[in-house]
């Protein structure tokens, strides 16, 4: 039987001093009742994995959502302390600052939403069903995160000539330093995701997270007319509005339609 | 019985080691004398909860040796008394309601 189960403990994910300890406990037990019915191997090592990995994943989840706080203190300092944004023409060149940008843009708002959707439903756990979304989400707001730091890295390169070099410095530090949680949130998210889940049946939706709100148009609509109403204040101009606005929606949508099913984003 | 139980495990494994620490095998004994055999829980089912209460920090646990085998003794922690006295106070409340409800 203790052979047995080393090797469905194995076999779901469960290593190291983690098995062992399982494998000591069983086999003092049936030194204790050499009859004692301990149940089938396979079962009792996917109840271990279940509560292992329904444990894990919602850590993951909150340290991820912490790790993305700090990234967004390290990438966000810069941006609010660039003493006059440069002439987008004016850097080294349009093919570095084009993709610069979209990284940070969209970078940050995946990061942001799967992020905090993570947390969330790490917070409102229904179950081992739900590991299998909560590791998606996390893996998505880490590659945000990452998206996001690169973006502003290259952003700093491309106008290192033209910026205050403290300025420069201070951008470059930032990403660098985002890098630091990134890494640890990956380890605790790819420790988490070996162990398998024998729950297979598919995760609640949306209204799991944000109840009578979960309703996405709507939050698209809120995200579109933020960025509309602030760009025409900042800029003070209704029509950088409307076309940031417009540029918002369609990044919306995207995003929407490509991380609908992998991050239940449906009711 | 058991099947029934079943919600209440965590509460009922708390409250057997809140009178000293004991291995897992010594805590599903303690768990059929105090119910007089009706507690009839899968053996199996105990070990995996008693990992989730330390995770939870409700249990701590150490090694020992006992009749030369290498043995897990859990203990309840501060935050354990704690839990067990608001599981307690809540199946109180909950067995006062259902047994006024009954005939």
């Amino acid at each position: 039987m203790i052979d047995e189960l080393a090797r469905e403990l194995a076999r779901v994910g469960i290593r190291g001093r983690r098995r062992k300890r399982i494998l000591t406990e069983f086999a003092d037990h049936l030194a204790c009742d050499p009859e004692a019915e301990l149940g089938e191997p396979r079962q009792l090592a996917a109840q271990f994995a279940d509560e292992l990995a329904s444990d894990a994943a919602r850590r993951t989840a909150l340290g991820t959502f912490s790790a993305l706080a700090v990234v967004a203190f390290a990438v966000g300092v810069p941006q609010v302390t660039l003493p006059t944004v440069p002439d987008i023409a004016g850097g080294r060149s349009m093919f570095l600052i084009g993709p610069a940008t979209l990284a940070m843009v969209i970078g940050s708002q995946i990061a942001f939403a799967a992020g905090a959707l993570a947390a969330l439903r790490a917070l409102r756990f229904g179950g081992p069903q739900e590991v299998g979304l909560i590791r998606r989400r996390v893996a998505v707001a880490l590659g945000g995160g990452a998206l996001t730091a690169i973006g502003s890295a290259l952003y700093a390169v491309n106008f290192w000539s033209v910026v205050p070099s403290w300025w420069a410095l201070l951008a470059v530090a930032g990403a660098g330093a985002s890098a630091v949680p990134l890494a640890a949130s990956a380890l605790a998210y790819m420790w988490s995701s070996s162990i398998t889940v024998s729950h297979k049946e598919a995760a609640r939706g949306l209204s799991a997270d944000l109840g009578p709100l979960a309703r996405p148009w709507l939050v698209g609509a809120a995200a579109v007319g933020t960025m509309l109403v602030a760009t025409s204040i900042f800029e003070r101009s209704v029509v950088e509005g409307a076309l940031r606005g417009s540029f918002e929606a369609i990044l919306f949508l995207g995003c929407f339609l490509a991380l609908r099913r992998p991050l239940a984003l449906t009711r | 019985m058991g099947a029934a139980v079943k919600g209440y495990l965590d509460p009922v494994i708390l409250a057997v080691l809140a009178s000293g620490a004991l291995h897992g095998y010594a805590v599903i004994e303690e768990l059929k004398a105090r119910s007089g055999g009706e507690l009839d829980l899968p053996e199996w089912t105990v070990y995996p909860a008693l990992h989730r209460l330390e995770r939870r920090g409700l249990l701590r646990s150490s090694w020992t040796t006992a009749e030369g085998r290498r043995r897990r003794i859990y203990r309840l922690t501060a935050s354990g008394r704690r839990e067990l006295a608001s599981r307690t106070r809540e199946w109180r409340t909950f067995a006062r309601v259902v047994d006024g409800v009954l005939p």
